[in-house]
């Protein structure tokens, strides 16, 4: 009853032209059921009857109400990442293996299958660049506000929904973060994923007014804007969201456990410390937002009033709160540009994001970067490599000699509309910039080895090789253009460059040694993959390259952590022990499995 | 133990004034295992050399890895006879408790066969230029979304892929067989009174699981935050009917219940070929699903991926029915054989106490913890997989100096077929630093524990050379006409 009015909510997308389904430039939605062995038919949301009233009202029992929020949901996320991140959102490309002769690797529509599956699961397939959604019933013995029994659907939950739908543009952004590298790399597409759903939950104004005033304006306190997925956690007999953003604190010292963070193992657990950090930080900085409010109020900048509030105090806050959340999503989907293009960890996240906001403000009057850089410490989350927990430190370090791509400086960038055009012209520039490279390897080795790579003949015995080009084989991995607009109006344009490596890696230390020595031994084959390489970040005025992210392909200590996490970790559940989780096609259908 | 065997298989053989008497704690090979029978036969007349009489036979769960033997060498077995075979309360067919958790298994089994099934006719393997264009070709990494299933249908014994439930009918008639052959048929319950064997007190037998809790019986993975792995399909037939309804036409369903097995009102849905006005509303998308260029975004069977979850479920619940015992020797030395046992069971030993009415603080009492600290040979479950072996409150509990451990495991099948990650690593490094490397591995003879010891002995923090000399002197490789078949420890009373 509380909270009926909020069961609405409007959201507000920019005009389309849409052709049944529905299908539109980013997404499109085919409702077919293989389970039940057919197709639901599909909305047509460019009718006129549903065009004035809103489209269709909210029903569980109409299948094409679930196409419209799917795809609502779905372009709401993507529109807020391409605000972020200043160019459009690109999905993964079409995996060789489906592809014919003269195929093409561009896909311009996610699908979403809103009734894919008949289970409690949801999950982002890259092999089919796909979302699918599954439904089930109830628990019978808790189903909390669930009909006992009764069918719940994956697809009509928001969170549900934009967390895949992020999993799916990250994806089409670094394709080298599904793989268990290291503990935190799963973790972090699964808490990132989570973030953006968070988020998105403070950008439907009618929900935060409700919350914000049923809660006396503190967002510090659990509330179903901080709770994730709550149908789907109380359908399952969990009695609660399925995942809150507040952490526990210690009622003593009331803070977090930040040795929590290197007993926790499994993906979405860790995840969870993560989102907790973001969200912390969100709170803080909201806080100093409205502290003149509150002094207005209560006398107290950091008391909020004990009674209820005044409509008008109500709405000015949900200002600053839907305001700050914006801030904080934008931020943290800014950093992924700053991310290495492998193996990343949270502390790299932490660097990615002050980097990132540092580069697009300058000075930083709200205290926002600091509220992060607090919030995360509190949990353990940090950097392993750097001397002190400063905003300076944080920030990814220039190059200590400057590396000149004389490539990047000939090349015009000019602007492109259509995605297809866009993704046509990186991968251009992808080959070119590769052409590039294999003519001056020797030249500027110094400044290739800067780069995390190695591309001398004289490389490591389980670097791979490629028969083409007779040397260690690298991918360039992607040249894209950045336009942001900082919050003063300012531009930032800049050009984002990944190249990797791979090596081959074995299961034991000395096996290793004695492959690295040999060159290859016959009858052994590779136990995993392991790539390095560096994000470049170029700015597109000067052509100069801004900022360096490396993972060293030639690091025998990230090699062995990698060994020692892939191969000898807790980390592992029973299904790792039965399947092998590295080469399942669906990583995330599994992942999520085992929420 | 016998060797060279994915699957358990151990002769307990305690001296006594006029013969031994024989304890035989399973006798299984994992499905798959090249060979099975001939190897099964092998180990079969090898007991029957040693023993005409098992006194006391135990089988701790129904897993094709741990009572094939019984079938496959049944010639050799016939001329043995058998004393008391002692089963889990689980495997009573009396038992109401016991009588649904197998009603539940059966049905979980039908839903995994049928989806396997319907897999198979979709499937075909899929070829990755991608892995092609690597200078070398790796054709293993890359799964099959089926492996994963086939492998856990293994330990039932499914000979075929999909013949889940009929495999289950035949590790059940073995079983079956075993009643009717032995004396005597025990069902243990944990925490019973202590059993004397040889109605004396040089051997007692406690019994520490299977539990009587069903929470701790579904209990496979070591995590505080989730107890349980979530309930996909819940444990009554009519929970499971959403899946299984799917999976149609599936005997027993009315109208009615399919009706409600589907997720709308039936004039929603339009059937695959349907034509007409009716299927004017999804005639684009229908055609977009079909277009054979897109046929690889298609997910046709994505959703019988959820069998995949059932099966590791039903695998590790059935683990969990392990009958798990400690063997005392005269008040001392313990041997602890918990099956497979799987973290629920293992948690819920330290409920128990004997006698029945001592409290766990009686000086005189005898607890799961007590038992632990005087353990010297451990049997390791699941063949060393992760999670059949409690830290806590297992392995850490067994600081007896003396400490040898068992792992029946056949590394290299394991690894390079199966693709399973056992013996696990950060286990096994355990187990040696525990146990000052006597490890006993079914794949590794004398020899190798020979070298160990002269890696290892004299070393700091190591066992001395004494030790090690007298240990070596109780490890015995058995070797029949064609080679080593057992690798034997004598344990000093």
């Amino acid at each position: 009853m509380q909270t009926a009015v909020i069961n609405e909510a409007r959201v507000q997308l920019p005009w389309e032209e849409l052709a049944d389904g529905p299908s539109g430039d980013y997404v499109e939605v085919i409702d077919v059921d293989p389970a039940s062995g057919g197709f639901y038919s599909a909305v047509n949301l460019d009718e006129v009857a549903l065009l004035v009233q809103d489209g269709l009202a909210p029903s569980e029992g109409n299948p094409k109400f679930h196409q419209q929020m799917a795809y609502a949901v779905a372009m709401m996320t993507i529109r807020n990442f391409e605000r972020a991140l200043g160019r459009k959102v690109l999905w993964a490309p079409r995996p060789w293996r489906s592809i014919g002769k003269g195929g093409e690797r561009f896909v311009e529509k996610l699908r979403i299958y809103p009734h894919a599956l008949r289970e409690a699961n949801a999950y982002y397939s890259p092999s089919k660049v796909a979302l699918l959604f599954g439904y089930f019933r109830a628990s019978t013995r808790d189903p909390g506000r669930n009909l006992p029994g009764g069918v719940v659907f994956t697809c009509l939950s928001h969170d549900v929904l934009a967390h895949e739908t992020a999993h799916a543009i990250l994806d089409g952004m670094h394709r080298r973060f599904i793989e268990a590298s290291n503990i935190d790399s799963l973790a972090f597409h699964e808490a990132f994923a989570d973030i953006v759903a968070l988020f998105q939950h403070f950008t439907l104004p009618e929900s935060v007014r409700h919350q914000i005033s049923h809660l006396r304006g503190d967002l510090g306190q659990r509330s179903l804007l901080s709770g994730l997925a709550r149908q789907f956690g109380e359908a399952i007999g969990r009695h609660h969201a399925l995942r809150d953003a507040i952490d526990e604190l210690d009622p003593i010292t009331n803070l977090p456990d930040p040795t929590a963070l290197d007993r926790t193992t499994e993906p979405h657990d860790r995840g969870a410390i993560l989102v907790a950090a973001v969200f912390d930080a969100f709170v803080s900085i909201y806080k100093s937002r409205v502290a003149d409010l509150l002094r207005l109020t209560t006398g107290r900048g950091n008391q909020f009033p004990s009674s209820d509030l005044h409509p008008d105090l109500v709405g000015r806050l949900t200002v600053e709160a839907t305001k700050s959340a914006g801030h904080v999503l934008r931020m943290c989907i800014r950093a992924l540009d700053y991310l290495p293009p492998v193996d990343v960890t949270f502390g790299d996240y932490l660097r990615a994001i002050i980097t990132a906001d540092a580069d697009l403000v300058a000075d930083d009057v709200r205290g926002y970067r600091l509220a992060f850089i607090e919030a995360f410490r509190r949990r353990g989350i940090y950097p392993k490599d750097i001397r002190s927990l400063s905003v300076e430190n944080l920030i990814w370090e220039a190059p200590a000699q400057p590396i000149s791509i004389g490539w990047v400086t000939k090349q015009d960038f000019s602007y492109r509309r259509k995605r297809r055009d866009i993704f046509r012209t990186e991968e251009v520039r992808k080959r070119n910039l590769a052409k590039w490279l294999v003519s001056n390897a020797d030249v500027s080795h110094e400044a290739i080895r800067a780069m995390g790579l190695w591309l001398r003949s004289d490389a490591k015995n389980t670097i791979r090789r490629s028969r083409e080009l007779k040397g260690p084989r690298f991918e360039v991995q992607s040249v894209r253009v950045a336009n942001r607009v900082g919050p003063d109006g300012q531009l930032e344009p800049q050009i984002i460059i990944e190249i990797t490596q791979e090596r081959r890696g074995y299961r034991t230390a000395e096996l290793q040694q004695q492959v690295e020595r040999q060159g290859r031994i016959s009858g052994v084959s590779a136990d995993f993959t392991f790539r390095g390489g560096a994000t470049l970040i170029v700015d597109l005025r000067t052509r100069e390259v801004r900022c360096c992210i490396v993972k060293d392909i030639n690091s025998d200590s990230r090699l062995d952590a990698q060994r020692a996490f892939q191969f000898g970790a807790q980390s592992e559940s029973l299904g790792a022990t039965y399947y092998d989780a590295a080469g399942r096609r669906e990583p995330f259908a599994f992942l999520h499995r085992m929420l | 133990m016998y060797r060279d065997i994915l699957g358990d298989c151990f002769l307990l053989r305690i001296p006594r004034a006029e013969s031994a008497f024989h304890i035989l704690i399973d006798c299984g090979i994992l499905q798959g295992m090249p060979n099975a029978t001939s190897r099964a036969k092998r180990i079969m007349s090898d007991i029957r050399k040693q023993a005409d009489k098992i006194d006391v036979l135990i089988v701790t769960h129904e897993h094709w890895d741990h009572l094939s033997g019984f079938e496959q060498a049944a010639e050799e077995f016939a001329s043995i006879s058998v004393g008391e075979l002692w089963l889990a309360w689980t495997e009573d067919r009396r038992d109401e408790q016991a009588r649904r958790l197998r009603q539940g298994r059966e049905q979980a089994m039908r839903v995994i066969d049928r989806s396997f099934n319907a897999l198979t006719t979709l499937l075909a393997p899929e070829f990755d230029p991608d892995a092609a264009e690597e200078e070398e070709f790796e054709p293993s990494s890359a799964s099959m979304p089926l492996d994963g299933l086939t492998g856990l249908m293994a330990f039932v014994g499914a000979e075929q892929p999909g013949g889940m439930l009929s495999a289950a009918t035949r590790t059940t008639s073995i079983l079956d067989q075993l009643r009717a052959k032995a004396e005597t048929v025990k069902f243990l319950a944990p925490g019973g009174a202590v059993i004397r064997p040889m109605n004396s007190d040089e051997l007692s037998v406690y019994v520490l699981g299977p539990p009587r809790d069903e929470k701790m019986l579904k209990r496979s993975h070591p995590s505080k935050r989730k107890p349980e792995v979530y309930e996909l399909a819940g444990d009554g037939p009519e929970v499971d009917m959403f899946l299984v309804a799917a999976l149609s036409p599936v005997a027993g369903v009315d109208m009615a219940q399919y009706k409600l097995s589907m997720p709308f009102a039936t004039r929603e849905l339009i059937a695959n070929d349907a034509t007409g006005v009716r299927s004017e509303g999804v005639r684009r998308s229908r055609a977009k699903y079909n277009d054979p260029d897109a046929e690889w975004r298609r997910i046709e069977t994505d959703w019988l991926g959820a069998a995949e979850t059932l099966a590791l479920r039903l695998d590790s619940d059935t683990n969990n029915t392990s009958l798990a015992l400690a063997f005392e020797f005269r008040g001392e030395k313990v041997l602890l054989f918990p099956g497979d046992a799987q973290v629920g069971s293992w948690l819920s030993w330290g409920d128990y106490v004997w006698p029945a009415e001592a409290k766990q603080s009686d000086p005189g009492s005898v607890t799961a913890e007590k038992l632990l600290a005087r353990t010297v040979v451990y049997k390791v479950g699941h063949h060393g997989s992760h999670n059949a072996t409690l830290r806590e409150r297992g392995l850490e509990l067994m600081n007896h100096p003396g400490l040898v451990a068992f792992v029946p495991v056949d590394e290299r099948f394991a690894r390079d077929v199966k693709k399973w990650n056992m013996p696990f690593p950060s286990l096994n490094k355990r187990l040696e630093q525990k146990t000052g490397g006597r490890v006993i591995r079914g794949d590794k003879d004398k020899d190798f524990l020979v070298t160990e010891a002269r890696q290892r002995a004299g070393k700091a923090g190591e066992l001395s050379r004494s030790d090690w000399e007298s240990f070596l002197d109780d490890v015995f490789d058995i070797e029949d006409e064609e080679g080593k078949v057992a690798i034997e420890y004598r344990l000093r009373i």
